[in-house]
């Protein structure tokens, strides 16, 4: 599904080329996931940017789904931290913002937006605009929205770290049931080695800035919400968190 | 700021009246000049000359400021939206902008009457140039504040850059062009009555020249009737774009 060799990314600082990413590959199978960890400003977002199309990157090779990565592939969605509803779109106009954008029938948007949306709980929330919404509702929203893309690839960018431990957890275990549900591939960027180890079948750990991939564990007992109080989780937590201490 | 503006209206807005009217007639009083009459004998005086041709004055001095606002407002919109979100064209038209604004462009009427004459069009010109410029900064500064993560999260649901300026850009700048029209209105009105003392063809020349016409005819009242209305014009707009903005802009007042 992902294809990533010799990745190289940059930015223009004041005229001076500031390198966020050097030398990462990786290759991520259909409905696979991945968790993507490491300190701040070595790339993480810079990567996702990339695999969404939004960012060019300086030097090697990014595929999506066996093409070279573009910009709008439709079955890509992105979920950002803060950003990702419009003040101005009730909870209902933000889910279906994004077919409404592709042109699709207004009926046929409405019923794929209600469809989300009462998937996730929060049809009864459709007329309040997203300062009327709690955080977790909200990244509700921004979930149904990318859901009613039927996409294919899920790149999301620490989607849960402004809520609060339990509201988080519960839609971790919401994403891991749409993820066994649809079978789609995720990347999922994270500050958090729990949120990684439980999301993540594979766990890319980075280097600080300019990122490097430090080390990729394989994480295959994931896959079921009880995971959390397995022994196996807990083993799995330290050795990430050892390998992060050792390499910083 | 801004929440509650008309949550209070009818409690403090009759008190602010009151207080207002009160003050105008210990004023009054206290003068005690035929130049300065109490709000009574002017409220009188202004149902009487509505009753003659004040009422055509005023609807002349509307139609002008409101044509002047709304000439100005979309290509002011458009180029402020544009130039904030493409920083190659600013790095060009920000100097133009910062070299231009700040100059009082009242004293081009001279100017602008001899190009464009006495009649509707001078007046409208000009009254348009100064709101244009208001509009242009406020719209293009509001449009640069867009945060990218918004814009980049809308792109990413497969956008183009007109659905990028009609989905995020346009609303985002929405309340600031409100208010930069709100403000922009009493710049409109003073250029207004300016202009309207200076140009004019006699006749129906509106409100600024109504008052000019009864000042040299040491008419107190009905100058005192044409302050009233001009007030009243002012007023009345004013809490139009509020109402406006409660309409179109919905979640600014959650
Ligand atoms: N628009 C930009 N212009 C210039 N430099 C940038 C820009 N965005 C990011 N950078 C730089 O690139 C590097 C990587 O940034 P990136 O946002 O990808 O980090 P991150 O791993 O997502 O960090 P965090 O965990 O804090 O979100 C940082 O050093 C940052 O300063
Ligand atoms: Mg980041």
């Amino acid at each position: 599904m992902i294809r990533v060799s010799g990745l190289e990314a940059a930015y223009v600082n004041n005229n001076a080329q500031v390198l966020a990413l050097s030398d990462v590959s990786f290759t991520l199978e259909k409905g696979q996931t991945c968790a993507i960890i490491g300190p701040s400003g070595c790339g993480k977002s810079t990567l996702l940017y990339i695999l969404a199309g939004l960012l060019r990157h300086a030097a090697g090779e990014v595929a999506v789904n066996g093409e070279p990565v573009r910009p709008k592939r439709k079955e890509t969605a992105l979920i950002l931290q803060d950003y990702g509803l419009l003040p101005w779109k009730t909870a209902l106009q933000n889910t279906s913002l994004g077919l409404e954008i592709r042109g699709h029938s207004r009926k046929e948007v409405l019923e794929t937006a209600e469809e989300a949306m009462t998937d996730l709980g929060i049809w009864e929330f459709r007329d309040h605009f997203p300062a009327q919404l709690s955080g977790g509702q909200r990244q509700r929203v921004a979930i149904a929205r990318s859901l009613t893309l039927k996409p294919d690839l899920f790149l999301m960018d620490e989607p849960f770290s402004s809520l609060d431990a339990l509201t988080r957890e519960s839609l971790q275990n919401t994403l891991l049931d749409f993820w066994k549900k649809k079978n789609s591939t995720m990347v999922l960027v994270t500050h958090s080695i729990e949120e990684a180890v439980f999301l993540g079948q594979r766990i890319i750990i980075f280097t600080a800035g300019p990122g490097r991939i430090l080390q990729t564990l394989e994480n295959g007992a994931m896959g079921d919400a009880g995971y959390r109080t397995k022994p196996q989780f807990h083993d799995c937590c330290s050795r990430v968190r050892g390998i992060i201490e050792r390499g910083l | 700021m801004g929440r509650c503006r008309l949550k209070h209206f009818p409690v403090n807005y009759t008190a602010a009246v009151i207080f207002l009217l009160a003050l105008w007639e210990i004023t009054s009083l206290l003068l005690n000049r035929p130049y300065f009459p109490g709000p009574y004998a002017s409220l009188l005086v202004f149902a009487h000359e509505m009753g003659k041709d004040l009422w055509a004055h005023l609807l002349v001095s509307t139609a002008r400021v409101v044509t002047s606002l709304a000439a100005a407002l979309a290509p002011a919109v458009i180029l402020g939206m544009v130039l904030g979100r493409e920083q190659r064209l600013d790095r060009y038209a920000s100097p133009l902008i910062y070299l231009t604004y700040p100059v009082p462009k009242i004293i081009f009427l001279p100017l602008v009457i001899t190009l464009l004459g006495l009649g509707e069009l001078s007046k409208i010109f000009l009254i348009s140039v100064i709101v244009f410029f208001q509009i242009l900064v406020t719209t293009r500064d509001a449009s640069r504040q867009v945060s990218r993560g918004m814009v980049d999260s809308v792109l990413s649901l497969g956008a183009g850059e007109l659905q990028i300026y009609r989905h995020v850009i346009y609303p985002a700048c929405l309340p600031k062009i409100l208010t930069a029209l709100r403000i922009s209105l009493g710049t409109a009105i003073a250029v207004l009555f300016f202009s309207e003392t200076i140009a004019n063809r006699g006749g129906i020349g509106g409100i600024g020249y109504y008052m000019m016409e009864a000042w040299s005819r040491m008419e107190w009242d009905a100058m005192f009737a044409a302050i009233i209305a001009m007030g009243i014009m002012g007023f009345a707009l004013y809490i139009f774009l509020e109402w406006l903005e409660k309409r179109v802009c919905p979640w600014e007042f959650l």
